[in-house]
């Protein structure tokens, strides 16, 4: 399936999957709000990038532009979380 | 009688110098060598005003009073240096002047990929500079080139935010010129041209785009929060206001220390041609070079944190950052055993850029080895912030990068200017510049050693002796500098006219351009406007590593701000923009197709939708308004946790303001495709605008569906 068709199905998914996070928040499911609530958005975001965005369909040097911003973000955010996470681990004042 | 012979004198070959006279046709070209020689007149100019600072510097240090300067004089004297010198000199040096001018040639490309956006970037840097120059002549600013937090933000009373915003703007410049240079490598080359035939040049000017690209957001989104916190007095850096100055250091750092390998990078491909073509030898390791450059841009990404070893950086970090900074030396070493392997039993000729070429790999060495000193966890904390590190990174940037810089210089002078310059006088100064850096810089590892610290402009008496001998060793090389200077300009007027190819070199940019194939501009664009998008995802990047970091100190109080959002709302504002997506989608199909009415309904829905999303955001941040959430304007939140919930908020107005701007460049964008709609530019065989507009309208969708979550969704059951 291609074109409209296949558009208004992404649609019909994404407007789907926002209602069930939206739901999802309202429920109290103590630590796994954050996991469950970026996996749908990642799956959103894959569905939009894959299908309206053509990523599919293209060649393997726009899949690597496409992947580099979130890759090189994640060594931003993990490298530094791993500083604030391990604070204080150690008995010694300011480490 | 006969008649005179007639002499036809021969017609002098035209070539881009010679195309045109006029001031305009310099400011308006398009063409890369001569964007290459407009930067190379600007970061000359810039190179000068660093040097005239730095020679102010090593004259106050003559002796140990403060006598030439007063302090703050002396505080703004070596803040100008730094960022002179690194923003406006060393970072566009080699990619924009070598780089533009030489790229294409050495791919046989007619040009770059996007002319346009190459003379754009010098504009914007020539904006930046207006910047920095205001800055100067209004008082100056004092922070160092690090702008370090609280001081830059609440503290210092000099122009931080003119110098700020000039540093802000520079940076677009070197981003469009990495992502001219990335799109230009993949889908401009000559066919044949294949990657592991490129020179190494190019492949070092490849890695340094990856590291434009990926960095320079960042450092656009810290400076940005810098302004916001100085002018808003939220706390986002500052301690007393909640905020975490060791933040400002991971992201300060993200950025300016790939910069270094972004100055570096390209200096180290310069080597490798000159040692190639000077030793008359094959390039030994070529594959293993090439490979290196690429592994140097990725793991520089990786060592950020050995800055802020004695800054509060926990104990396991700085670990961890201590491993991964050695890690780097690897690709670091590989070049320099490859470069020395390629010397041996070469036939070795000592020109000028040879010589040049030879000064970088010890200098580049030495400025390596003692990069492990500060690697080291416990080395570090000794020699932290003295002399030591001063003299470690000018043996890196200086010694190697400008030696690097001027070895290119002559090197494809001939091919720049079609005139040779004096051999003799290039060989004199390069050897001065060698041993005037060498006498300037090396003292300074003792002094560093000895625990002289940086950054004050007098010192006790017992240092003396080495400062007098580290200015003697400055003011050998400032001369050393001037007589290039000198002597290339004096070779334009009077210097032999260059062969082709004088030095015998096998690069394709000596021989007949071959220009690439019409039809891959449609994918040039694609890839360009992805590789855009990745930058974006750098710029949101920085925020989004503040709201996890201080999510992660403060999650109550973020709940409680969480709280205080509408769902339903946010749930609305999702849907509109989901279906504007869909019209986008619709509207590249309808382009493909030739179906312009269809194509007119989806651009005219899109921006609809667009404006309605920009309604509803509106009516929201008003409501935020009346409660007193908006931080820095009319915040009266009082009740628990209110720093944090002030926090918040900041990172929410922030994240939805930034987003909120996408959105409307992405309207006036869609107006104007719809506009050239009407008009019935687009065809099935031309309408690439659409689809490049539409990706940047589905990239700012995909940025609002992880808003959704991290603002509105996310913890909202906690007490």
């Amino acid at each position: 399936m291609s074109g409209p068709r296949l558009y208004l199905l992404v649609l019909v998914a994404l407007l789907g999957l926002t209602g069930l996070t939206i739901y999802v928040s309202y429920l109290d499911i103590g630590p796994f709000s954050a996991p469950v609530a970026f996996t749908i958005a990642a799956t959103k975001a894959l569905l939009v990038m894959l299908v309206f965005m053509h990523l599919k369909e293209s060649h393997g040097v726009l899949w690597l532009a496409a992947l580099a911003g979130f890759f090189w973000l994640g060594i931003l955010v993990v490298l530094t979380m791993s500083d604030v996470a391990t604070r204080g681990v150690l008995p010694i004042p300011g480490k | 009688m006969t008649a005179a012979p007639i002499v036809v004198a021969p017609p002098t070959p035209e070539n881009y110098l010679t195309v045109d006279y006029g001031v305009r046709s310099w400011l308006l070209t398009k063409d890369h060598k001569r964007i290459g020689l407009l930067y190379l007149m600007s970061i000359t100019g810039a190179f000068f005003l660093g040097g005239f600072f730095a020679l102010m510097l090593r004259l106050e240090l003559l002796t140990p009073e403060g006598d030439l300067l007063r302090a703050e004089t002396y505080n703004k004297f070596f803040t100008m240096h730094g960022i002179v010198m690194v923003f406006f000199f060393l970072i566009p040096s080699i990619p924009a002047v070598l780089g533009n001018f030489l790229l294409p040639l050495m791919i046989g490309a007619r040009d770059v990929a996007f002319p346009r956006l190459n003379l754009a970037s010098w504009y914007i840097y020539m904006l930046g500079a207006a910047f920095l120059s205001y800055t100067m002549v209004s008082g100056g600013v004092d922070t160092g080139w690090t702008f370090y937090t609280p001081f830059s933000t609440i503290y210092s009373t000099t122009n931080v935010l003119s110098a700020a915003l000039g540093i802000f703007i520079v940076g677009f410049s070197s981003i469009l010129t990495g992502l001219n240079f990335i799109v230009t490598i993949h889908k401009m080359r000559a066919p044949g041209l294949t990657w592991f035939r490129l020179p190494l040049f190019v492949w070092s000017l490849y890695a340094t785009s990856i590291i434009q690209v990926l960095a320079t957001p960042v450092l656009a989104i810290t400076i940005t929060l810098v302004a916001l916190e100085r002018t808003l007095r939220i706390g986002i850096f500052d301690p007393a206001l909640g905020g975490d100055p060791v933040l400002f250091q991971h992201m300060f750092w993200f950025y300016s220390h790939p910069a270094v390998y972004i100055m570096i990078l390209p200096g180290m491909g310069v080597v490798s041609e000159l040692i190639t073509t000077f030793a008359h030898k094959r390039t030994f390791g070529y594959t293993y070079i090439a490979l290196s450059s690429v592994a140097i841009a990725v793991l520089g990404f990786l060592v950020w944190g050995h800055h802020l070893f004695v800054a509060g950086e926990s104990m396991y970090a700085s670990m961890v950052f201590s491993l991964l900074s050695y890690l780097v030396a690897v690709p670091s070493g590989v070049k320099v055993f490859n470069w020395t392997a390629t010397l041996h039993k070469g036939s070795v000729e000592f020109r000028t850029p040879m010589v040049y070429a030879l000064g970088f790999i010890g200098l580049f060495t030495m400025g390596g080895l003692t990069g492990l000193f500060l690697a080291a966890l416990g080395l570090d904390i000794h020699v932290h912030d003295t002399y030591f590190v001063v003299a470690h990174f000018h043996y890196i940037m200086v010694g190697g990068m400008v030696m690097a810089y001027l070895g290119g210089i002559h090197y494809w002078w001939p091919k720049i200017s079609g005139r040779m310059y004096p051999e003799n006088w290039g060989r004199v100064s390069a050897v001065i510049i060698f041993l005037g850096f060498n006498l300037t810089f090396f003292p300074q590892f003792v002094l560093g050693y000895l625990g002289m610290p940086r950054r004050y402009w007098s010192y006790p008496d017992e240092f003396q002796v080495l400062n007098v001998l580290s200015t003697a060793g400055a003011s050998i090389l400032g001369a050393g500098y001037l007589l290039p200077m000198s002597y290339l300009l004096w070779s334009l007027r009077y210097g032999a006219p260059a062969p082709a190819n004088p030095w015998g070199a096998t690069g394709l940019e000596w021989q007949v351009p071959s220009p690439p194939s019409a039809g891959q501009q449609k994918l040039a664009a694609e890839l360009g406007m992805w590789i855009f998008l990745a930058t974006e995802v750098m710029f949101f990047g920085g925020m989004i590593l503040g709201y996890t970091m201080y999510r992660y100190l403060y999650p109550v109080a973020f709940a409680h701000g969480s709280q205080r959002l509408s769902v339903v709302i946010g749930g609305i504002n999702t849907g509109v923009l989901l279906l504007s997506s869909f019209t986008v989608a619709l509207s590249v199909h309808a382009a493909r197709t030739g179906a312009r009415r269809l194509l007119l309904a989806a651009l005219g829905v899109t921006i609809v939708l667009g404006v309605v999303f920009l309604g509803f955001k509106a009516h929201e941040w008003r409501h935020h308004y009346h409660e007193g959430l908006v931080p820095g304007i009319h915040f009266t939140y009082a009740g628990p946790d209110a720093a944090g919930v002030g926090m918040f908020f900041w990172l929410y107005f922030a994240l939805t303001g930034v987003h909120a701007l996408h959105l409307t460049i992405g309207i006036g964008v869609m107006a104007v495709i719809a506009t050239l709609a009407w008009r019935g530019r687009f065809t099935p065989a031309y309408h690439n605008p659409v689809e490049i507009a539409g990706l940047y309208w589905h990239f700012v969708d995909v940025v609002w569906i992880f808003l959704l979550p991290l603002l509105y969704l996310v913890g909202r059951h906690a007490p």
